[in-house]
């Protein structure tokens, strides 16, 4: 027996306990998300918001989950069944894998990888291709619309956040997001937001666009789109690009939290770290939350446009002035 | 199935015979679609994102209330009035109303008069916030709805009070109103007043100045004066392309003329513009309510002389009113008997609605949301 | 009013002037066919426009209404065409007001109006496989049209391709052309 579990590698175990921790992180998160989106949309909207189910509505999102993975699964006519149901588990899939090399607090990594921002960028990137064949496999035109505008929206937001991203490795000199915590203070004045606040700025309006919240929720606009890439999608197929939306707009902001306000870190104790890190994540989730709350859609030509024309030159400019003012 | 059987209705087989160009994606936008308020269909074919020919589809409410008209008697019809635009359902109460006390010159007393004003411009606010909510809705922004609905619900209760109903009103008679109004109506309205007028500024800080919400409406969907006269616009999409033209004070019914009040115009011609004129419409409406309640006379609210059995003389009549959406008209023939001859009504969103074929053209989808928002329809008034 | 001067050497068939405080009109005119768009025309010039197009179904026929506003100078203005109940025609005017192409489908909806030269001329408010009118009267109820417009001043003799005023079938001249008030309603009412 012993011999047995010392065969294992310890590196795997550990990774096989962080996916377990991660995948049952992942359905918590969403279930207090959504409970947490709906009051905060009732308390900007002045009302209660959920509150039949449970103690102040607390399971009304257990129920919600219950409910939908209680309907019927169907996929419409003359669509493309294989790609259909592919795309939201595609959605799906590559999530706890962006978890894996997140550091919430000091040694705590499921798999501290040294190329961990290219791990999560690489795998972010899959959630494109899911909407596409959502898009493609509904044969239905609203959807067809959504995936095309969700591809063109994610090509031309992936570049300033990428260029983003690269000034923060430029000036850290890593890809391993612990290390890039560890570049950083424990006050919010030694974060890398002050450095390059511009580079904070671009970042989270590209995240904004690459989780597909308001005001850039084009792919799914509903008032437009009816719901774009999933309008057909019952059930559980709706429910895991919900589950994915949800997780994304965590990973977005952890990234963030990682590489602008210095991850894990903060005045006090390390053991307090993972409070920190949380504290950070879900102000920015909640600062996601507000904005789609108040602000309108931006028209889909407006919204490239506020990439091509402003976020990248933003960007190759932050660029270069941590190239040059950092380094130097 | 295949795609053979998918090929479309009626409307989709004319509108695909009518293209000149093949290869283009044609979109069916509604009857079932979150930003066509109801069942109003718009086949719309696109290139990219681009809407290159645009046709409304409508009827799928149709009620034939005109047919109704000649089958009803007078008194039975008027019901029917509230369910015509569920927004501003006091206007059409009006209209009917008005015809057929203009047909049997019924001389309605002041009091009563006063009271219509109150209500029809407590009614125009109503009608303008739900309007104001939705548009919003469709351009994305889900929160200011909820405020809308919030103050509408206040100008709801007070009519409920007095009406019995929270909708479809059914409210004047002929020769006057169903119930006087009370000392709790009166002050119930003063505060609705105050509660507007503090409402007002703050949604202009918190929406009209919006940045997005600008960039969404300006200069989008710009309809020249001449071309809102050519379909036959009115109401706030006439006076947004820079027209001073109000039924209320071009063909004066009523008290209106004694009341003090201005018709907000705006010279841009696109959806802001009437987007502007409906907000400042709301502050007019409240000025109206005040001066109403201030003037307001003692006296009946039923003309003693008003007949129980309505039996106009021969003869035809046109009366108009203001609506929230522009000129509601009633045209009404009558052979002497004790139902109508033959009943039209004149709708303004019909009329606004036929313009957005032509509007729509060359416009991108996003923005023909932002236009069909814009003209602020009410399906089962179009398809009446 | 620069109203009575609108239609001056257009061949009309008749004019009357009407009492806005009674009908709500300033005037309507009866036209042929053939005559209705150069007043249509007249119109778009003068800056009128088109408020709707509605139909009534009268023992001469079906007389097409067409309701024309104007936004500075308010008074309406009422175009009025018969047709015949049989293959009923009426050239379209949606190329001058192109707000009357829905009023146009609608008319021919609800009274099986035809009109030459819509460039979209279907169902618009029926379903498209209907071919009832749900607006045209059955024989006995029809009114002859002269005595319904009581509402205005007598119709000045006016004969056109239809309208033959001079000599109605069977008219009751005092009931028809004097207004009547409330007071006779009442009176009315009491038979």
């Amino acid at each position: 027996m012993m011999n047995i579990l010392e065969l294992i590698p310890a590196e795997l175990i550990r990774i096989l306990i962080g996916l377990v921790a991660i995948l049952v992180f992942i359905a918590l998160n969403a279930l207090i998300l959504v409970y947490v989106e709906r009051k905060v949309a009732g308390f900007i909207q002045r009302r209660p918001g959920p509150y039949e189910v449970g103690p102040w509505g607390i399971l009304q999102t257990l129920v919600d989950a219950v409910k939908l993975m209680g309907k019927q699964l169907f996929s419409p006519t003359g669509g493309d069944r294989l790609l259909f149901w592919a795309a939201p588990l595609l959605a799906f899939a590559p999530l706890p894998l962006l978890f894996l090399s997140i550091p919430v607090g000091k040694n705590l990594v499921a798999y501290d990888a040294n190329l961990g921002l290219i791990l999560i960028l690489a795998f972010s990137g899959l959630n494109v291709l899911a909407l596409c064949l959502a898009g493609w496999g509904s044969y239905n035109k609203w959807s067809l619309l959504g995936a095309v505008r969700s591809v063109s929206q994610a090509v031309a937001y992936e570049i300033p956040l990428l260029l983003t991203v690269l000034a923060v490795t430029l000036m850290t000199g890593t890809l391993q997001l612990s290390a890039i915590v560890e570049s950083q203070g424990a006050w919010p004045w030694q974060w890398n937001w002050l450095v390059q606040p511009a580079g904070f700025v671009i970042f989270v309006i590209c995240a904004l666009a690459e989780t597909n919240r308001a005001p850039f929720d084009l792919p799914e606009a509903e008032s437009e789109l009816t719901a774009g890439f999933h309008t057909e999608y019952s059930g559980m197929g709706f429910g895991l690009f919900f589950l994915a939306e949800y997780t994304a707009m965590v990973v977005v902001s952890s990234m963030c939290t990682i590489l602008f306000l210095g991850g894990w870190k903060g005045p006090g104790p390390e053991i307090l770290g993972v409070v920190w890190f949380f504290a950070k994540v879900y102000a920015l989730v909640i600062l996601m939350m507000w904005m789609r709350w108040t602000f309108p859609r931006v028209r889909f030509d407006q919204l490239l446009n506020i990439s091509w024309r402003w976020l990248i030159p933003l960007s190759l400019f932050n660029l270069l002035y941590v190239a040059l003012v950092v380094k130097i | 199935m295949t795609t053979q059987n998918l090929a479309g209705d009626f409307y989709t087989q004319c509108f695909l015979s009518e293209q000149d160009e093949s290869g283009r994606v044609i979109l069916n936008m509604g009857p079932q679609h979150p930003s066509t308020h109801g069942v109003l269909r718009v086949i719309i074919e696109m290139e990219g994102e681009y809407i290159s020919r645009a046709e409304p589809v409508i009827g799928y409410l149709h009620r034939m209330h005109e047919k109704m008209g000649e089958v009803k008697t007078y008194h039975q019809y008027m019901p029917n009035m509230g369910r015509v635009d569920y927004l501003h359902a006091l206007a059409w109460n009006w209209a009917y109303i008005g015809a057929v006390e203009k047909l049997c010159q019924i001389e309605v007393p002041r009091r009563a008069e006063f009271i219509r004003v109150i209500t029809c411009e407590m009614n125009r606010i109503c009608s303008h916030l739900v309007w104001w909510g939705a548009y919003l809705l469709d351009l994305g922004a889900f929160t200011p709805i909820m405020y809308a609905f919030d103050d509408r619900e206040q100008a709801l209760d007070l009519l409920q009070m007095i009406t019995g109903s929270r909708l479809t009103y059914c409210y004047y008679r002929f020769g006057g109103v169903r119930t006087d109004i009370d000392n709790q109506f009166i002050s119930g309205a003063r505060d609705f007043c105050k509660l507007m007028k503090s409402r007002l500024p703050m949604y202009k800080d918190l929406v009209t100045d919006n940045y997005i919400l600008r960039k969404r409406c300006e200069e989008i969907g710009e309809l020249p004066l001449e071309m809102a006269r050519r379909y036959g616009a009115t109401g706030p999409v006439l006076r947004g392309s820079g027209q001073k033209y109000d039924v209320r004070r071009a063909e004066p019914y009523s008290v209106y003329p004694e009341l003090d009040f201005d018709i907000p115009v705006f010279n841009e011609c696109d959806a802001m513009a009437r987007y502007r004129v409906r907000v400042a419409e709301m502050e007019q409406s409240v000025r109206i309510i005040e001066q109403a309640l201030s003037k307001l006379p003692k006296g009946d609210v039923m003309a003693p002389k008003a007949p129980k059995r309505i039996k106009p003389p021969k003869g035809d009549v046109y009366f108009a009113v203001e609506g929230a959406r522009g000129k509601i008209g009633v045209y009404l023939a009558s052979d002497g008997s004790s139902t109508p001859y033959r009943l039209k009504l004149r709708s303004p969103s019909y009329s606004n609605l036929s313009l957005f074929a032509e509007l729509a053209q060359g416009t991108l989808l996003a923005d023909a949301v932002s236009i069909l928002g814009s003209l602020d329809l009410v399906i089962p008034e179009i398809d009446r | 009013m620069t109203a009575d001067k609108l239609f001056d050497g257009l061949q009309i068939c008749a004019r009357t002037k009407c009492h806005p405080d009674r009908c709500g009109c300033v005037m309507s005119v009866f036209l042929d066919r053939g005559q209705l768009k150069d007043a249509a025309k007249r119109l778009l010039e003068k800056k009128y426009y088109i408020e709707d197009v509605t139909g009534l179904d009268v023992a001469e026929g079906i007389e097409v209404l067409y309701h024309f506003d104007n936004f500075d100078n308010p008074g309406r203005i009422v175009l009025r065409v018969l047709t015949g109940r049989e293959n009923p025609e009426v050239p379209t005017i949606s190329d001058i007001f192109s707000g009357a192409q829905w009023h146009e489908r609608e008319c021919f909806d609800f009274f099986g109006v035809k009109f030459t030269g819509h460039p979209q001329f279907r169902p618009l408010l029926m379903p498209a496989d209907f071919t009832e009118h749900p607006l045209l009267k059955p024989e006995k109820n029809r009114q002859s049209l002269y005595e319904m417009l009581s509402g205005c001043e007598k119709v000045s003799p006016a004969k056109g391709e239809r309208y033959c005023f001079e000599a109605p079938p069977a008219p009751e001249p005092p009931e028809a052309s004097a207004p009547k008030d409330a007071g006779q309603s009442q009176t009315e009412k009491k038979e």
